[in-house]
């Protein structure tokens, strides 16, 4: 079986290509997969194409990687992974893919730390405010992950710093159980893959005996204020929210199931707002 | 009765509070000195980076233990804290008393997310 990376930017048809892919491979009876890498391909996929390509490596299909292969892959140590030296990020704009099992707590804590802390060389002069957001907002992220997902084949993080156009995104995809696959385990209801999605950016949580749910109420509520962008895939269902679409949360239907969960955060690296709040609580009154 | 105060990151031996496992250390110690009749003072001292997810196991669970009263009594105001920190934890503590008044909304509202559509 062969395919090639044509132009997969974070986006709709950019996720229609990666599901696409999916579905190629599982229908397929080639032991043998060759990808071509000679379009363009936003790094911070990488996270989702790596999952993908993880999982039919481990039901035994021959990975091959050729083409062009842009640099930007030997330097977040995408194609590594598939047996082709990486290279060293002299200018530091990568932030490293990466695959963490569900016990790897701790690496993927200093995997964020180590990317993400202030006046990193490579990284966009983001204040100190803004960078605590967005690490927080992916250590929310990996933890629904990791609370949720059930995956046996880990967790896939990536990112890329755009400095052109002043933006940061970062992708964390799983391949467990899905977001509708959670809520029928855990409530014993059946929605579309697209009404799951919705469900829990509205803030729900099949967490019993614990509340929870706010992460991702959290996340979008900076990403409103930074003017950034997110994108969740579940399933065959995906769901954005940007100020393109007026902050209007735009959910569509994939032609394709991905297996598993993807979050891409989108951050304006130029927002300098002190993120200061505008109301004050007071610590005799929490409680 | 004595008051003991429970630093975040000294308990956790780590700054970054953002894991749930993590926030379960917190809880039991917390609610084992409830139990005993302490008073707790939560110290964020150091904290570097601090989510939901943590809150809602250290702090958010205990109101499914204990009744409000009781926490407001054995919980003394946090110190340390930045104002964000404390906007967060009362967020948490907030949505924590809702759900354990009505643990079955989300149910519901997975029901009526599927009555929109059916509409449609």
């Amino acid at each position: 079986m062969k395919a090639s990376i044509a132009d997969v930017q974070t986006g709709l048809d950019g996720f229609q290509w990666i599901v696409a892919l999916e579905s190629e491979l599982l229908a397929s009876i080639d032991r043998t997969c060759e990808l071509s890498i000679d379009g363009w391909l936003d790094a911070n996929m990488c996270a989702p194409l790596g999952a993908i390509l993880r999982r039919h490596a481990a039901r035994g299909k021959n990975i091959v990687l050729s083409g062009h292969m842009p640099d930007i892959f030997r330097k977040n140590g995408f194609l590594s992974e598939f047996g082709i030296a990486s290279t060293k990020d002299t200018h530091r704009t990568t932030i490293g893919y990466r695959r963490f099992s569900l016990k790897d707590k701790e690496a993927f804590q200093v995997y964020i730390v180590s990317h993400f802390k202030p006046k990193i060389r490579g990284l966009p002069l983001m204040t100190d405010a803004l960078l605590r957001k967005f690490r927080e907002s992916l250590f929310e992220v990996y933890g629904n992950a990791v609370d949720h997902s059930e995956t046996e084949l880990g967790i896939f993080a990536c990112g890329q710093h755009y400095p052109r156009d002043h933006r940061l995104d970062f992708s964390i995809a799983d391949l467990g159980i899905s977001i509708r696959g959670r809520i029928l385990k855990d409530l014993g209801t059946e929605m579309t893959p697209s009404q799951a999605i919705r469900w829990a950016m509205e803030g729900n949580t099949t967490r019993k005996g614990r509340p929870g749910g706010l992460g991702l109420q959290l996340i979008q509520e900076f990403i409103r204020l930074n003017g950034g962008r997110i994108v969740v895939v579940s399933g065959s269902g995906y769901w954005e929210l940007s100020e393109e679409q007026s902050w209007k949360p735009r959910a569509e239907v994939l032609r394709c199931a991905f297996p598993g969960t993807v979050v891409t955060i989108e951050v304006n690296a130029a927002d300098k707002k002190s993120y200061r709040l505008s109301s004050e609580v007071d610590p005799t009154r929490i409680f | 009765m004595a008051e003991q105060t429970v630093s975040l990151t000294a308990l956790i031996g780590n700054k970054l509070c953002t894991a749930a496992d993590d926030g379960e250390k917190v809880h039991k110690v917390v609610a084992s000195a409830i139990r005993q009749g302490d008073k707790v003072c939560l110290s964020f001292e150091g904290v570097e980076d601090l989510t939901s997810a943590f809150l809602n196991a250290a702090v958010g669970q205990l109101y499914g233990e204990f009744s409000e009263e009781q926490l407001r009594e054995a919980l003394l105001p946090p110190v340390a804290a930045t104002p964000d920190e404390l906007v967060l934890l009362k967020r948490v503590v907030d949505r924590a008393k809702d759900f354990f008044k009505d643990p079955e909304r989300y149910r519901r509202a997975a029901q009526e997310i599927l009555g929109d559509d059916d509409k449609k």
